[in-house]
């Protein structure tokens, strides 16, 4: 009964034991620009302004800039910052704009000593916790969402990827075949943006719906470095 | 005339909850500068104008060397030489925070050291200093993103839309694309941006007007059959509970599509759609369907009009069902009613379906899982006539290597169509009268349909190959297709082979490109039947 062809297709799949290449392993950290012993600290920020000898920051906070010290022209509200700061003069001697990496021994604005903060005393707010500096990779990653559809989907029908890139385009990405429910697709996005997607099978009348039948939010997946997402359509709206 | 009534009921229903309402936001806000880009993927719709700000919204103007607008959350933050006017006197400021929602302003002075003050309609008399809010000048780092689209005007309606006048679209693979203005909507609302026309390889949405619960966009689209076409489509939405969608396509398609759902309560909701084609070949349809789903059961009821036919059945079915981890399971039942107004033998026809769908679970061999399931379906006519179709399918898929991902299908299908009278049947279906010779489009003599008593079978075999390139847009799919049925209408039907091949390719940041050539092999009397394929996308 089973024809060649069928035939060729399970002996190509149970002949192949190839197994899974392994991640590379990670780069090396990078090593501390700095020690505690450095007549200097090094801050990171993202600027707000600069005005009146004051780098200010979008924490509020602010620094005096040393007279001699340069601010890049292309300077702008939110721009990351890397500056360093005399521990005994506590002004500002240096300004990096997009400083390409992070160190160790780098402080984050609002980890700062308050006595280094340039600041009327009814303006100081209490020590923040947490980094105020998007920790957000720049450029294109990578990510990956894989879905299991339900058993009444067709067999031979495809999934799709519908983002709000495409203003929802019922048919923007045609996933990939993982087994006989389960569709995968990799994609390269930006960096530190939200990605928000539904599934369909192709058209508007196809797309996901909720275990009862009601219309779904879109999924939403946080564009980070191999982020991925394992999502389940419970239903579709045109098979009940 | 019923269905057509309920239609405009919902849409009457759904155009009457399409009234703006901002609460105390600004009904616009206008913005001139140096430059003006607009950033909707960065976790929020942001608007970044640089050099010569000058910003009204009501009877505020502020003038800044720098304006960040969350369009999201509806707040604005400005920073150098900042000057609001609008207030008893000018306000003037390192920086200054505004919430468009509350009117919560927060000013920043660097003279003689900086401070932070609390103000109230813009009246320098009135600021307080205090701590702001940590998060009060947050601002997103956007060196070294691509902006959507840049001008040196933009106006925003609040929590609806933002128009450029020009707008500039960086491609990211050279010249920029000007249009002389672009409305992009900020209804957050994935069915403000559907559209109910067919699919196709391309298309491209350009917003017209709009506001929080409505958009209105012409389309620029692609497909295969009609070439490029343009199409025009109006949504009307109501939260996640309701919406109304309608698409036309005036030219070659000649096509209007809509669809409306409203969710009446949790677990029950009711749906309308509709086409009508125009031209040569002028059709009409429109379907109903009312939904319940329960604890144990869902049951849809649902009518339809083609043209002069009509019918109407209802369905119950069953969830899905694990049986431990070994068996899945499905069921539904549903009855019937067909009517052919003038048609031939019979006028009106009942009909019983009784289906399961049934899974296996995986099993794994040589570490390959395979997947098997079965589905049944069995439709019982009142004019004596059954069709019993039953489908095996197994499948089995596995990532060989990070670059190399297989599946394997292959599908068994068996159908009965069982009639007590053949020659009754095929004046009804419209087929050649079984007593007679028939011959094949190219003059081969055939036997007919009836020579094998209504059973026929359909095996499908795919294989299909993906490689994934070292950027994650960049794949090539493979897909090898081969079919065996019976009877095989002479060289029509489905093509004993078929092989595709897609490849997907990144070109520009925001441009993303997939092509696909496939060919049908021994097709229409036809050696090889290629086509070809292509979608663009970001």
């Amino acid at each position: 009964m089973l024809s060649t062809i069928g035939a060729l297709c399970f002996a190509l799949f149970l002949a192949i034991t190839t197994p899974l290449a392994p991640s590379p392993s990670p780069s090396p950290a990078p090593s501390a620009s700095a020690t505690n012993a450095s007549p200097f600290i090094y801050v990171r920020g993202q600027a707000l302004a600069v005005a009146n000898g004051f780098l200010i920051f979008t924490s509020g906070d602010a620094l005096r800039l040393r007279a001699t010290t340069a601010v890049p022209p292309k300077l702008t509200i939110g721009s990351i910052v890397r500056v360093t700061v005399d521990r005994l003069q506590h002004d500002v001697t240096l300004i990096e704009l997009d400083p390409p990496r992070s160190y160790p021994s780098d402080v984050d604005i609002a980890d700062l000593p308050r006595d280094f903060i340039a600041q009327s005393p009814k303006s100081v707010r209490p020590v923040t916790k947490g980094p105020t500096v998007g920790a957000v990779a720049a450029g294109t990653v990578s990510v990956t969402i894989e879905v299991r559809v339900p058993a009444q989907t067709p067999p031979t029908d495809d999934v799709y990827l519908s983002t709000d890139r495409s203003n929802y385009s019922p048919a923007e990405i045609r996933m990939q075949r993982v087994d006989a429910r389960r569709f995968t697709i990799t994609l390269g996005l930006p960096a530190g943006t939200l990605l928000k997607y539904q599934f369909t099978r192709g058209n508007y009348q196809t797309v996901e719906r909720d275990r009862t039948g009601g219309i779904v939010r879109p999924h939403q997946l946080p564009v980070a470095p191999n982020a991925r997402s394992n999502d389940t359509v419970a239903r579709w709206a045109d098979i009940s | 005339m019923r269905l057509v009534r309920s239609a405009a009921v919902v849409a009457a229903v759904l155009a009457g909850t399409g009234a703006a309402r901002a609460g105390g936001l600004p009904s616009k806000i206008d913005v001139r500068a140096d430059g003006i880009d607009f950033f909707p993927y960065a976790n929020a719709a942001l608007l970044a104008a640089t050099g010569h700000v000058v910003l009204r919204e009501g009877s505020r103007m502020l003038e800044a060397d720098a304006v960040r607008v969350d369009l999201y959350r509806n707040r604005l933050l400005a920073s150098g030489h900042v000057r609001v006017l609008g207030g008893p006197r000018p306000l003037d400021a390192t920086a200054y925070a505004l919430d468009l929602a509350t009117g919560r302003a927060t000013l920043l002075r660097a003279s003689p050291v900086p401070a932070t003050f609390a103000v109230r309609d813009d009246d320098p008399a009135s600021a307080v200093e205090e701590p702001a809010p940590a998060d009060t000048f947050e601002a997103a780092d956007l060196d070294g993103q691509r902006p959507y689209m840049r001008s040196r005007h933009a106006l925003v309606t609040p929590n609806a839309g933002v128009r450029m006048s020009p707008a500039e679209f960086p491609t990211g693979a050279g010249p920029s694309l000007t249009l002389p203005t672009f409305l992009y909507t900020l209804v957050q609302n994935q069915h403000i941006n559907y559209s109910a026309a067919p699919a196709a390889s391309f298309d491209q949405p350009y917003s017209l007007f709009g506001s929080p619960a409505s958009l209105t966009a012409a389309h620029l689209r692609y497909d295969g059959t009609n070439g490029v076409t343009l199409g025009l489509d109006t949504h009307l939405v109501e939260g996640n509970r309701a919406y109304f969608v309608a698409s036309l396509l005036p030219f070659w398609d000649r096509q209007i599509d809509w669809l409306s759902f409203q969710q009446l309560r949790p677990g029950v909701q009711q749906q309308l759609s509709g086409f009508a084609t125009f031209g040569a070949f002028a059709n009409q349809s429109i379907q109903y369907q009312l939904q319940h789903s329960g604890t144990f059961l869902k049951e849809t009821f649902s009518a339809g009009q083609f043209d002069s036919s009509n019918s109407g059945q209802l369905v119950a079915s069953t969830y899905e069902h694990d049986v431990g981890h070994y068996f899945g399971y499905q069921l539904h039942a549903g009855y019937g009613y067909d009517h052919n107004a003038g048609g031939y033998p019979f006028n009106n026809d009942f009909r019983k379906d009784l289906g399961a769908e049934l899974l296996a679970p995986d099993f794994r061999l040589l570490g390959t899982p395979i997947g098997t399931r079965y589905d049944y379906d069995n439709t019982l006519y009142s004019y004596p006539h059954q069709i019993l179709t039953g489908t095996l399918t197994v499948s089995a898929g596995r990532a060989v290597t990070r670059a190399l991902r297989v599946f394997a299908q292959v599908q068994f299908q068996q159908s009965d169509d069982r009639y007590r009278d053949p020659a009754v049947a095929a004046y009804a279906l419209g087929l050649p009268d079984p007593a007679l010779p028939y011959y094949a489009p190219d003059g081969t003599p055939w036997p007919g349909y009836f020579s094998y008593a209504g059973e026929s079978t359909y095996r499908t075999y795919e294989l299909d190959a993906t490689f994934q390139g070292r950027k994650p847009d960049d794949r090539i799919e493979i897909t090898l297709y081969h079919t065996r049925d019976f009877p095989q209408f002479h060289g029509f039907g489905r093509a004993p082979y078929a092989l595709s091949l897609d490849v997907t390719r990144r070109i520009a940041p925001e441009l993303r490109v997939e092509l696909g050539r496939s060919y049908d092999f021994g097709w229409g009397g036809r050696y090889l039947s290629p086509q070809y394929s292509f979608s663009v996308g970001p």
